[in-house]
């Protein structure tokens, strides 16, 4: 019998979810931690990289809503703010960011590409797409993008589990950041730099 | 039909005739997905104005999902299962699309869908729509308030969904399309209301076809939904004046596994039969038994 009553809640909790239908409103206090740790593990020569203010260059109507999960729209803050404190203390083991870049230094210009959620089935599927124009000082522009996604079992469909889904797909998006700027930094400074690096 | 005492209760005499009449009324359950624009409505209408509302920034993926649950008979088990299951094709799906969500990042789709659906449906009668807005899917009270608020006689409202197939060798741009007028109609029914599918395959592809459609920017995903938003619209510009005969067709007139009709079918989620409306240059336009309008290569 006990079991039954238990079933029945169960059930009747399940439907009680399913029919919820009211927007989800994500907080977004804290970006994710860049990694910027890994900088004093590094060693070598560290180059400042000068991040300029982050551009929006989604669709206009995507800056209306950031998803539709199960049948709920997903709203929140401006994410512009949240996403450029956490490129501000972007760092790897070749450079650290700074808010401006300076005098012939490296610089990035970085833009929202895309910032959503959706579902397929029974998953949620969080992307965040982030385009990055990086000036080195010796000229030229690169242009790359980084996206980080994430597609995982839709539990409970709550602003918290669509939230930490966010930090786990733009986490991702960083640490792609991350290297490629090192990459970049240790390609641009040379085999001379890279092997007095490795001495240190 | 004997129960055994611990089921029996005071309606346990109805249950076999409960059950007989439940399958009865499954199996007769054809209704049309299709409401036809009564003439009389249409000359009243003097202004249209269109509204695209679309769910998704980027195009989407699709899987077969798992219907392991419905083979076994239910049961919580394989219910489960399923959830398994289809959380793993999931994953797949959305790694699988990213190469071509990659190359289309800087392809606003939601924009060359509303600038393609208002040159196709520009001042075509009986429509003459005068423009069209993109904007974030609506409730059914959202858009009747948006009809009333419109400033035209009707709204036209389409709503969007463009994906890739679960073989990943077709994109598939699918649209319900409904019309409603400033003022409710007595019933609160729209005006007219109709679901269209069509769909553009990659050239003769066993394998890769991801890495086709990514090729160059992703130049044949962007032809392929370009062309499927342009024959969207002259899909809905043939069929808004049909009337009310096409919403269920009659079986004599059904096709059931010959093509043209089973390659659409197998492309899409319709598993219904339906009938060759038109040809329409190298595309066939098929009417689903349901009223639905798609279209087929």
């Amino acid at each position: 019998m006990r079991g039954l009553v238990c079933g029945v809640a169960g059930m009747a909790g399940a439907l009680f979810l399913g029919a919820c239908t009211s927007p989800m409103n994500l907080a977004l206090m804290e970006p994710p931690d860049p990694g910027s740790r890994s900088v004093s593990r590094a060693g070598g020569k560290v180059v400042s990289i000068g991040f300029l203010s982050i551009e929006d260059l989604r669709p206009e109507f995507s800056k209306q809503s950031i998803g539709l999960v199960q049948g709920r729209a997903v709203k929140g803050p401006d994410v512009l703010p949240w996403i450029g404190r956490a490129l501000g203390g972007l760092g790897g083991t070749r450079f650290s960011a700074t808010p401006a870049a300076g005098p012939g230094g490296w610089t990035v210009k970085p833009a929202l590409r895309q910032f959503y959620a959706g579902s397929l089935t029974v998953s949620k599927t969080v992307n965040v797409v982030l385009e990055l124009e990086i000036r080195p000082p010796t000229g030229g522009t690169v242009t790359r993008v980084y996206r980080g996604s994430i597609t995982a079992v839709d539990w409970w469909n709550t602003s918290g589990e669509i939230e930490q889904s966010f930090h786990e797909a733009f986490s991702g998006c960083l640490r792609q950041m991350a290297a490629d700027l090192d990459l970049l930094v240790e390609t641009a400074s040379g085999p001379n730099e890279a092997a007095h690096t490795k001495d240190n | 039909m004997k129960l055994p005492p611990s089921v029996r209760g005071p309606g346990a005499r109805f249950l076999p005739l409960a059950l007989v009449l439940l399958s009865l009324f499954f199996a007769g359950c054809v209704s049309t997905n299709r409401t036809a624009l009564a003439p009389e409505a249409s000359g009243r209408i003097k202004s249209v104005k269109a509204t695209v509302l679309v769910a998704q920034p980027e195009i989407a993926a699709d899987i077969e999902t798992s219907n392991v649950a419905a083979a076994a008979g239910g049961g919580l088990i394989a219910a489960l299962v399923d959830v398994a299951i289809d959380a793993h094709r999931s994953k797949k799906a959305e790694e699988a699309i990213t190469p071509l969500r990659d190359a289309l990042v800087d392809f606003n789709v939601a924009e060359c869908l509303r600038a393609t659906l208002e040159k196709g449906l520009g001042a075509q009668p009986p429509l003459a729509v005068t423009a069209v807005n993109l904007d974030l899917q609506m409730k059914p009270d959202a858009m009747r308030k948006s009809a009333e608020t419109g400033g035209a006689d009707a709204m036209l409202f389409i709503s969007a969904d463009y994906r890739l197939t679960p073989a990943c060798d077709r994109i598939r741009v699918m649209a319900k399309v409904t019309l409603l007028p400033k003022t409710g109609t007595a019933d609160g029914k729209p005006l007219y209301e109709n679901q269209f599918t069509t769909f553009r395959a990659v050239p003769s592809v066993q394998a890769g076809a991801i890495q086709k459609w990514s090729d160059n920017k992703g130049a044949l995903a962007r032809d392929a939904l370009q062309s499927c938003f342009a024959e969207l619209a002259e899909m809905i510009v043939f069929d808004v004046p049909q009337g009310p005969e096409v919403n269920l067709l009659p079986k004599e007139k059904l096709t059931t596994s010959a093509p043209p009709v089973a390659p659409a079918m197998a492309a899409g989620r319709f598993i219904q039969r339906g009938a060759v409306e038109k040809k329409h240059g190298e595309r066939t336009w098929v009417r689903l038994q349901t009223g639905e309008l798609s279209s087929v290569d």
